[in-house]
């Protein structure tokens, strides 16, 4: 009762009654801006907001601990972090140095690898510069042709039933059958750059030992076939992490979770570790498993690199459903493993499915009419008008449009939540209209984002880029799909049973097979 | 990074080795984050459907691929720019403009034909740039090391080889001695000097003994490649011919040679376009016509290279000029599909170094006979050969490691200063 009068007070408050609501507005401007610990406070009311008052009220000892953990961290943040190194090292020079007397163990954990899997095992085999290399394959119940691949190659194969398969369990088995002084962790669909890729990471770490850098791992770069939301992320995922040119060390700054995934972000692409370090820490966690090792590491003191003068090749190029399972997962998961993550609070079900389904639509109208209306400008102005036509649309919240993202799995799903959650759908409350705009202002964040990037990359538009950019957009708004379903499970309290039960559907569906 | 790739002809106008390698290079640069530019040259028509003024008179911008391409047409340029290495005042300033207006950090001279105004430009206004050698026109006009009377040249002799050997009529000795000049010039400036092969390196060393090169191989876009996997029939054995179908590519020796070898279980297949001469057609379709073994297939498209890759035992390059890469060639080991070469070449010297196939006289009908007929009796070699070849490098490989020299040299204080 207390709590429903308080949310209701909380939303009059927000919405209108002219001048109490502008009174609250301004009194959290003034805290906000004046507080000598402007973003702890700005925190703070964001909390608020996405945890509810009772919430924060009831676990006040939890927030108070938390909050000396965020002060601690905004003193630290930004990061003075060791600055970026440029190696002077070309590949090809390695072939003049002498070769270590050092063996590496890697380590591949496979399912239906493909028929690409040859080629990297060759390469594997093929490397220069070491003393011994062993290829130790876990195969998690392969019906295709790699356990016979892997033998063909002499790698060391090791079985495991497809339900024993996690992303941690596999790698430690793999470990446990390593004879090699070092492990690199690999994927199945990487590749390595030039016959020195795995000397130059082994070198690396022989010559920042006495640094205390324990562990490294390659940037990736994109393979041919990448598609452009691909390029994008790794683009941004790699000058978060300061290493898009320049190798990088990372180390523990503090705690807060943009410093942790800075100094501790090791990537199992490629990961090369000490076989007895590794062995004292192993693997954790069903997922980010490599993550959570480099955090482990930093915390203890190590540090560890990313490297931008190797990259490994690696990239994908999914349909648009895959985006949105994955984005569901990744948003859920590394919510859930840093306190301090910030997301929307998304407080409305059906508010939130009214964004989805009515951006559906619009973005099925936008895509039909792409080559007319977007397809004969530059990218650039291709973005703002989208996002313009976007701005538009939400003002009328279609509904009843057709939806084709020119992917089935998507279309289907779209179709099914509209036929469910929405299918009794009468008048749209303010609150409905709240979660719409958080989905729009979502997409629109995101493919704001994809511009900053392309249109530094991309002028004019032809056939092919039309293509890309078309599909840029499908992938672009599942994956907004995925994270904004995340936050909804991650933000549950605010939501009735009978949503709950069906966000844990959502859940069931969405985690089937990442 | 801002990088422009100076090319002497590019898609959708041609589709050679240098425009593959080339696209893929420039995708793979902007995949990686970065803005690419090519600029090359138009030699036929522009149609007005796909080109638009560029910003300045001379300039005609496109996109392909997404790619932007600018080009400047043959009709506005000297006819004398397909074998000169001479500059154009008026469109070295307008190309100057470009380079300006769109500031790059770094430029790659992928082919100089046609293209010497541009790399002036790229001097004067001091960006450092890469030269990839991908034949012998910097040091030949003619391209490929074959004098006029069709000897291999032993080197231009900074030019007086050219002047005495491949003199035309009109022609000054002296032209080759300024051109050797120039020549030179774009080499010592540039700040890496790469070629696909070490055979590559070591003539250019001979005429450039100052200049350091690297030597990085073209790559090849696994993603399209399979490999035939243990099919190979044991009672016929398919010899292939993929590519242009030119004079210099030698294929009318290989068809003779093959003609003399008995074996009904035999294939010879020949997929390509052919280049033009109606005289060198008219040859090459009266000698399939005589051997109901041979089959002429027409040309295929990049992303088709495997499929038909895949319907041969043995690949065959009978070229009568030396070969600096063959790009069908590592296709080819991509596709576990080992090779007859000429002697002459970059392929000579893998297969000799890999022993992964078999190394054939240039040009000799009778040597090429016995070595067909060789592999016709021992069809094992073809195992044996296949078990040796070499893993080429990937085209994100070659890509990651021009990216290394751009940034090394963006890096580096340009030699011009």
């Amino acid at each position: 009762m207390v709590k429903q009068t308080l949310v209701a007070l909380q939303r009059k408050l927000r919405k209108g009654f002219g001048i109490l609501a502008n009174f609250g507005f301004v009194l959290k401007k003034t805290l906000v801006s004046f507080s000598k610990f402007k973003s702890l406070v700005q925190r703070v009311v964001n909390l608020v907001e996405r945890k509810g008052v009772l919430n924060v009220l009831s676990n006040f000892a939890k927030y108070v601990s938390f909050a000396s953990r965020l002060l601690k961290a905004e003193n630290t943040f930004p990061i003075n972090v060791t600055p970026p190194v440029t190696s002077n090292i070309h590949l090809d020079e390695y072939s003049t140095v002498e070769p270590l007397n050092v063996s590496v163990s890697v380590i591949i954990p496979t399912y239906n690898a493909g028929h690409e899997f040859h080629w990297l095992l060759r390469k594997l085999n093929s490397q220069k510069g070491l003393s011994n290399i062993q290829i130790v394959i876990v195969d998690s119940g392969s019906d295709d042709e790699t356990p016979a691949m892997a033998e063909k190659e002499n790698c060391e194969l090791v079985e495991i039933l497809q339900s024993e398969f996690s992303h941690s369990y596999s790698r430690n088995i793999g470990a446990e059958n390593a004879t090699g002084d070092y492990l690199l962790f690999m994927v199945q669909d990487a590749y390595p750059i030039g016959d020195y890729w795995l000397f130059s990471m082994v070198n690396y770490l022989l010559v920042h030992g006495k640094e205390n850098v324990v562990a490294v791992s390659c940037g990736e770069y994109c393979r041919l076939d990448s598609d452009l939301v691909y390029d994008c992320d790794v683009d941004t995922h790699q000058k978060f992490l300061m290493c898009k040119e320049e190798d990088r060390i990372g180390e523990f700054w503090s705690n807060e979770h943009r410093a942790l995934r800075l100094g501790g972000q090791l990537s199992d692409v490629s990961c090369l570790i000490s076989r007895q370090l590794f062995s004292q820490y192993r693997y954790q966690g069903d997922y980010a498993e490599d993550l959570d090792l480099g955090i482990r590491l930093i915390k203890n003191g190590y540090k560890i690199a990313m490297l931008a003068s190797t990259k490994t090749i690696h990239s994908h190029n999914r349909p648009a459903y895959y985006y949105l399972k994955r984005s569901f997962v990744d948003t859920t998961h590394i919510v859930r493993k840093f306190d301090d993550f910030e997301y929307p609070a998304i407080k409305s079900f059906r508010g939130l499915f009214v964004g989805i389904v009515s951006a559906a639509c619009g973005l099925t109208a936008l895509i039909r009419n792409f080559d007319l209306d977007l397809g004969q400008k530059c990218l650039h102005e291709a973005m703002l008008y989208s996002d313009e036509w976007l701005g538009n649309h939400l003002s009328k919240l279609d509904l009843d449009g057709e939806i084709d993202l020119l992917d089935d799995d998507l279309t289907r799903r779209l179709v099914d939540y509209r036929q469910i959650f929405l299918r009794d759908i009468g008048d749209i409350s303010d609150e409905e209209r709240d979660g719409a705009i958080i989905f729009y202002d979502e997409f629109r964040g995101r493919l704001s984002h994809f511009d900053r990037y392309a249109s530094e990359i991309y002028l004019q538009q032809d056939g092919s880029l039309r293509e890309e950019l078309v599909k840029m957009f499908t992938k672009n708004f599942a994956s907004t799909v995925g994270s904004c379903l995340g936050f909804l499970l991650l933000g549950k309290r605010h939501l009735d049973g009978q949503e709950i039960e069906s966000v844990e559907r959502i859940r069931l569906d969405l985690q089937a097979g990442i | 990074m801002r990088i422009l790739i100076i090319v002497h002809q590019f898609y959708p106008e041609y589709s050679g080795g240098t425009e593959k390698v080339t696209f893929g290079l420039a995708k793979l640069a902007q995949k990686a984050g970065h803005f690419v530019r090519v600029l090359t040259c138009v030699t036929g028509e522009l149609n007005s459907d796909t080109w638009e003024q560029g910003c300045s008179e001379y300039l005609w911008d496109t996109t392909y691929q997404g790619i932007p391409v600018s080009a400047i047409r043959s009709a506005d340029i000297d006819a004398s720019a397909e074998y000169s290495l001479g500059h154009d005042v008026p469109l070295v300033g307008q190309i100057s403009q470009l380079l300006e207006l769109e500031n790059y950090d770094v430029c790659h001279v992928m082919h100089a034909m046609r293209m010497a105004s541009a790399i002036q430009a790229v001097q004067n206004c001091n960006i450092p740039y890469i030269l990839s050698l991908t034949d012998f026109y910097l040091p030949c006009y003619r391209i490929n090391y074959i004098r006029q009377e069709g000897n291999l040249c032993g080197g231009s002799q900074g030019g007086v080889n050219c002047g005495t050997k491949c003199l035309l009529p009109d022609w000054r000795p002296a032209f080759f001695l300024d051109r050797y000049s120039m020549a030179q010039k774009i080499v010592e400036l540039a700040q890496y000097v790469v070629c696909p092969s070490e055979y590559v390196a070591a003539l250019y060393s001979q005429e450039f003994p100052d200049a350091k090169f690297k030597v990085v191989a073209h790559g090849i876009d696994l993603s399209l490649c399979r490999i035939r996997e243990n099919d190979h029939k044991v009672d016929e054995i398919v010899f292939g011919y993929l590519g242009s179908i030119g004079p210099v590519k030698g294929l009318e020796i290989l068809i003779e040679a093959f003609q003399q070898v008995v074996g009904d279980n035999l294939r010879l297949n020949i997929c390509g376009g052919f280049v033009n001469d109606d005289g060198y057609e008219k040859t090459i379709r009266n000698l399939v016509s005589l051997d109901e073994r041979v089959n002429l297939l027409p040309a295929v498209n990049p992303r088709e290279v495997f499929d038909v890759l895949q319907t041969f035992d043995l690949l065959c390059i009978p070229s009568v000029v030396p070969e600096t890469f063959s790009l069908v060639f590592h296709e080819a080991m991509a596709a576990q599909v080992p090779a007859m070469v000429s002697a002459l070449g970059a392929p000579q010297y893998h297969i000799e170094t890999y022993q992964c196939g078999s190394v054939v006289p240039a040009g000799d009908r009778r040597a090429w006979t016995v070595a067909l007929e060789t592999v016709a009796e021992r069809p094992e070699l073809l195992a044996s050969w296949r078990d040796e070849l070499p893993l080429p490098l990937r085209i994100e490989e070659e890509a990651f490691i021009y990216q290394t020299l751009y940034l090394q040299s963006t890096s580096q204080t340009s030699v011009v200063d």
